[in-house]
Order: C-alpha cells, then structure tokens, then sequence
C-alpha cells in the first residue's frame, strides 16, 4: 500500500485538513468476477428443475472441472469464494488477484454436455473491487 | 532472427527406500539414497513420466508450454540426467519433478542439482558430482578401516548391474590415487528429433 504524500506545491495551493492522508491501493488482493453458466441450446426463461437453474455445487463441480483441464491440480488450487448467487444462472465469485487470468482462460475456453446440452462459461464482469460489479459508484458510503 | 534460449535441467534421482530384496554387501552411508534406477527406465519412459506429472499438475496450458522438453541424457547407474526446455518454461518442468514421487512404484525424489544455459556446463556438473561422489565413497571406506579399497565402489555399481547399455561408466583404477572416469555424455544437438 503506498501513501500518496501531497507534494509542497499542491499543498500551498489547497491546504488540507490536518490529520487528511491519501493513499491508492495498487495491488489489490482479490478480483471480483460475474459469472453466468451458459446451457446450449438454452433452457426456457421459467424452466425449473434439479439440473436447472444450477446451484453452488453444480458449479463448484463444473469449475473445477474447467481448470483441472486447462490448468492441472494447480488451476484446482485457486480458491473461490462464492459471494452471492443471483438466481442460480449467475454468480459473483471472489479469487485472488493473480489467478485471474489464467482462471478466466480456463473457464471460458470449457464446454461440457450435460444431460444434452453444452454447459460452459460467459464473464459478465471482472474487476478488482467488488462495487464494480455489484454497479453505484460508491458514494453514499460517504455520505 | 533471435536464437531460441534454451535451460539445460541436471537432475538426478534420489531413492528414500533401498529398493527390496537386493545387495548383499552393505550400501555406503553416503550412497544410501543415490540407488541405480530400474532398468525399465529409460529415456523416453522418463519423458513419458515428466510429462504425465505436467499433465497433472499444470493442465493443458503447462504441457502447451513445458510438454516440448528434451531429455538429452540419462545414465541408469547413476540416476542422473539432463533435460532441455526453453528459458521460458524451466520452472514448469523444475515444479513438474519436483511433483514426482514415485517411478516403478518406488519411492523417489528428483533433485535438480543445476539449471545452465549451455549442455557443456551441465555435463561438468554432472561430472563433478560423480567425481564427489566416488571420492566420498573412498574416503567413507578409508574412515571405516576397511582395507579393500574400491570394494564399496564395486558393490555400488555391481547392484546397478542392468541388460541395458549403460552410458556413463565410472571406473576406478587400482588404488586411491589413479582414479579415471570415463564418462560419455552424449552432446547431441542435432538428434532432436529422437525424443518426441
């Protein structure tokens, strides 16, 4: 984490309130992923079964599948944490910061049949905190 | 055109179990984990077994990247050998053996003692630790009292006796100060094409 200090001249230009500091994060330790399970041919909107919509741990299953393919044990090893399940379909998925490329390389370039129809994965969003997926720019918080 | 920069791996295999029902004289305590490797592995099985364990351990992305190695030398008698990867990807094939834990349903480690850029610095490394080696031995044997000297030495490579060639001999001659090694390592930069 570094500390951003004012340098002399913006100081003299804007004073700040005593006690102010700034800082930028500028590696933070998680990235924040949207996830949707693509089913091809698609089932219908209001379709409900035990296959569908999927839950965690037909996903969990269908990623570690994923990365075992493209990445080996040590794609499995990626820890995902699942931090909120739309209706099944999507999630918002948390994994450190690091791993994401090589996870989204694993996961989007799988395809799977099942049960006649092929699962794989779309990315709706990928960012380092997770307001940006969740969307709002944050500013209530400060009010 | 920018040359392809290649890593030359020396490696060399470590058996943590004295293999079952062999060797009637007693092993050097130094020697006790440096065994001969079963006969069965060869060059190309020695490829086949690395590149399972980068199959295993790092996926389709790993073989794309580490599955073009070469394995340019491998002496049975002395479980060492030299493989060849591009800079790149050394680390991939390095973390792939460190991953092995058993050939032939024998416990054993792969150690890689150097990683170089040229086959002529790890064929010196290669014969600097044989050379180690016999000198420990002796000097091991010297420090016992035992006054057959070359004996522990005999009886190491005797328990290597193997059907197959074996490339690399180490012979001592008579006693401790005329010791010669013959060892031919095959520099072989133009025979790619008989691993893969």
């Amino acid at each position: 984490m570094d500390v951003d200090v004012p340098s002399k001249e913006k100081v003299r230009l804007k004073p700040r309130s005593p006690g102010e500091q700034r800082f930028t994060v500028r590696k933070p330790e998680w990235q924040h992923l949207h996830l949707r399970m693509t089913f091809d041919p698609p089932y219908p909107a209001d379709h409900s079964s035990p296959s569908y919509p999927p839950d965690l741990l037909t996903w969990k299953t269908h990623l570690s599948e994923a990365l075992n393919q493209f990445l080996g044990v040590s794609g499995m090893a990626i820890p995902v944490d699942f931090l909120h399940s739309a209706d099944g379909a999507e999630v918002y998925i948390r994994i450190p910061r690091e791993d994401s490329p090589r996870f989204m390389a694993g996961i989007t370039g799988w395809g799977k049949e099942v049960e006649g129809r092929t699962v794989g994965f779309r990315v709706l969003g990928s960012t380092e905190f997770s307001m940006g997926l969740v969307g709002g720019d944050g500013t209530d918080l400060f009010r | 055109m920018v040359r392809v920069k290649q890593r030359y791996i020396l490696f060399s295999i470590l058996y943590p179990v004295p293999p079952n029902g062999s060797v009637s004289s007693p092993i050097p305590q130094s020697m006790a984990f440096h065994q001969p490797s079963p006969t069965a592995l060869t060059r190309t099985s020695l490829a086949t077994i690395i590149r399972h364990s980068i199959a295993h351990n790092f996926g389709d992305l790993g073989m794309g990247q580490a599955g073009g190695f070469a394995v340019k030398y491998f002496s049975q008698a002395t479980s060492t050998g030299i493989l060849r990867i591009t800079r790149e990807n050394f680390r991939i094939l390095w973390a792939a053996l460190t991953f092995v834990r058993e050939l032939y349903g024998q416990p054993a480690v792969i150690k890689v003692v150097r990683v170089s850029g040229t086959i002529r610095k790890a064929e010196k490394e290669a014969l600097k630790l044989a050379e180690d080696t016999i000198r420990r031995v002796k000097n091991e044997h010297k420090a016992m009292g035992g006054s057959k000297s070359g004996r522990g030495i005999a009886a190491i490579f005797a328990a290597g006796k193997s059907g197959g060639k074996v490339p690399q001999k180490a012979t001592v001659e008579d006693e401790d100060e005329d010791e010669e090694m013959i060892v031919d390592i095959v520099d072989s930069e133009n025979d790619d094409d008989d691993d893969d």
